[in-house]
């Protein structure tokens, strides 16, 4: 189970470094604790209860923007932005790969 | 710029590498398997009841207490339990009816649905049943439930609970030291 969330990490960090190079290990640090905060609880709400995917998306964009807004000192409108293309690219791909109707 | 190409190459790798793998986990079913049990066959004395199983098309004759468990994901996909009853002097056969797999029935439910299946013929002489949910004893015997409870039916649930309060703890614990060392520098 755990080697998902190994790979939704892989893949947000490199999207992460798209937008802003510094300070990197503190940067991979605070986006592994963000994803390891959010992708449990997005799953536990995905399996449990029937709130749509997308929502749920949604709210893990907002709670991640403002982790990258505080702890990596972006503007909110660019941490918004950074945190729509990664969960955008995780989500969609996720879709696709597990062929999930929304 | 060279950092910035081998980011989009690395991402365009990991997509090509784990085109297998999974970002959300997919849903599972909401089905469980279920166990029926048949409780008041002796009650009929002048019927005789069958069950015919859809994971092995295999006809049983039904005793007392008799339990047949259905699985969600068997062999044939979701299993299923055709039910009739036959009059022992005129051979008669009833109607059947069908039974599936269900929804968990309980808040806190182990990975098997138990039920208990009553028969009863209507006015009309109808072959029906009614079904009583099975509780594990700890219902029974009033027991402290929690509100709330990181236990899932799922095993590993319970660790992706932990695993994300414990990086919220340290997300929380972080934002704080930086608040103090901020109002110091202030001070």
């Amino acid at each position: 189970m755990f080697k998902y969330l190994a790979l939704t990490i892989a893949i947000e960090i490199p999207i992460y470094f798209l937008f802003d190079r510094k300070r990197i290990v503190f940067s991979v640090f605070i986006l592994v604790l963000a994803n390891c905060f959010t992708w449990p609880i997005i799953n536990l709400l995905y399996q449990t209860t029937n709130i749509h995917l997308l929502i749920l998306e949604s709210g893990v964009t907002i709670v991640e923007a403002f982790i990258i807004y505080w702890f990596l000192e972006q503007k909110f409108s660019k941490a918004l932005l950074i945190s729509l293309v990664q969960n955008a690219v995780t989500t969609f791909l996720g879709i696709w790969i597990n062929n999930i109707r929304l | 710029m060279q950092i910035n190409k081998l980011s989009v190459l690395v991402v365009f790798l990991l997509f090509r590498l784990f085109a297998s793998a999974d970002i959300a986990l997919p849903k599972q079913k909401n089905q469980l398997d279920t166990k029926y049990y048949f409780a008041n066959v002796d009650s009929f004395a002048t019927h005789t009841f069958y069950v015919k199983k859809s994971a092995n098309d295999k006809t049983y004759k039904l005793k007392q207490d008799a339990a047949f468990l259905l699985k969600v994901n068997g062999a044939k996909g979701d299993e299923r339990l055709e039910v009739w009853a036959v009059n022992k002097s005129s051979q008669q056969k009833s109607n059947s009816f069908i039974l599936t797999t269900v929804k968990p029935t309980e808040p806190i439910s182990s990975s098997t649905n138990y039920i208990a299946i009553t028969f009863y013929f209507d006015k009309a002489g109808k072959l029906n049943y009614k079904q009583t949910v099975l509780k594990p004893d700890c219902y029974s015997k009033k027991q402290f439930i929690p509100v709330f409870s990181l236990k899932h039916p799922a095993s590993g649930f319970n660790s992706l609970s932990l695993l994300s309060i414990f990086s919220f703890l340290v997300l929380l614990s972080a934002f704080l030291f930086a608040k103090m060392k901020q109002r110091n520098v202030y001070v």
